[in-house]
């Protein structure tokens, strides 16, 4: 004889439960963190230097790294100036929250403004992931398409705001940043999409802005 | 957390999240066994949401591999997809929304709460 026992359980509890513990301690330490998804080469770690060349000096800005195999970019913002850790997935296509927690034990929290979490550069599975970020930042750059948002609801359902990079490109390609938009907020109508050049280091400002404005709110939060 | 070892990947974490999402059904449902000495898995029972960023297929695929590891090659998987849906707070409306277009499907706001779709869900065991 059979019987079926209910448990109606969310599979992913455990992570969900180390996330919600390590909000509780950004919070504490009145840290801003913020989940950085996006595809491979679409220039999240060129907007960390750009960002850390402009803002390093007034911020204290970490970069928690997450990669396939090597510690490349951990390297390239550690020459920019801030502190740097590099979880190496050895395969694993995202990062979760019990990873970052290993790897916060690297970093001295208490001397830190901003954390950004790299996340393994991949639009799929790291949004099934909450790794306790208080913002998740989607990145997309001209050259993939201006058809993503419709290929990705997922990522861009989680995002807390989205920045379109290498807009340099557009005349190169047939990327229509209406269009790219208007996909954008069909599926979340309130989503900012900051357009930018990082390698012409044009149209960051917006984003240095938010960026400043986050952290003024979060170190007031706890206050 | 400061009791946690270090995080080493082994070869189950291949470059596909559901495997990650397999391991941990695997643990709750261990944890869920241990309730019940003497007894055998022979079925599971999991909703996985539209908008879960799990794919149906590969979640089994990975299940079959980490099950066959616990020897439960026979028990039963009956995996359901929840399908997409949302509440207006606008209009009041409750509708599916399409998989990349969450707006109203009455009135065209875009001020909506999902209220089904996102889960994952280990929904029931079942025991000889």
């Amino acid at each position: 004889m059979t019987k079926e026992i209910k448990i109606e359980k969310n599979i992913l509890s455990k992570n969900d439960q180390v996330a919600a513990e390590l909000r509780e301690l950004f919070a504490r330490k009145r840290l801003l963190v913020l989940n950085l998804l996006s595809s491979p080469g679409s220039g999240k770690t060129t907007l960390l230097e750009k960002t850390i060349e402009a803002l390093g000096s007034s911020l204290r800005l970490a970069v928690i790294a997450g990669d396939l195999q090597t510690e490349r970019d951990a390297e390239r913002v550690r020459k920019m100036g801030a502190t740097a850790t590099q979880i190496e997935t050895g395969g694993a296509c995202h990062l979760d929250a019990r990873m970052v927690a290993v790897a916060l034990q690297r970093l001295e929290l208490d001397n830190m403004d901003v954390l950004f979490i790299e996340n393994v550069g991949n639009l799929v599975c790291p949004a099934a992931f909450d790794v306790g970020d208080d913002f998740t930042v989607v990145l997309i750059s001209v050259p993939e398409g201006d058809d993503k948002p419709g290929k990705y609801p997922t990522a861009f359902r989680k995002a807390d705001l989205v920045v379109l990079n290498k807009i340099d490109l557009v005349p190169y390609t047939n990327f229509s940043a209406q269009r790219f938009k208007t996909d954008v907020r069909k599926i979340r109508p309130d989503l900012d999409v900051f357009e930018m050049s990082c390698t012409k280091k044009e149209g960051m400002e917006a984003w240095f802005q938010w960026l400043k404005t986050k952290v003024a709110h979060k170190k007031g939060s706890a206050q | 957390m400061s009791g946690l070892a270090p995080w080493v990947p082994g070869p189950r974490h291949i470059a596909m999240h559901e495997m990650s999402i397999a391991i941990n059904v695997v643990g709750l449902l261990k944890e869920e066994m241990e309730k019940h000495p003497g007894q055998a898995l022979v079925g599971v029972k999991l909703t996985i949401g539209e908008l879960s960023g799990v794919e149906i297929e590969s979640l089994r695929f990975s299940l079959e591999v980490v099950f066959a590891e616990e020897h439960w090659e026979d028990v039963e998987l009956d995996i359901q997809k929840a399908a997409l849906k949302a509440l207006c707070k606008e209009c009041g409306r409750e509708f599916e929304p399409e998989p990349a277009d969450f707006r109203c499907k009455e009135c065209g706001s875009g001020n909506v709460e999902i209220k089904a779709g996102e889960s994952l869900t280990i929904d029931s065991i079942t025991l000889l």
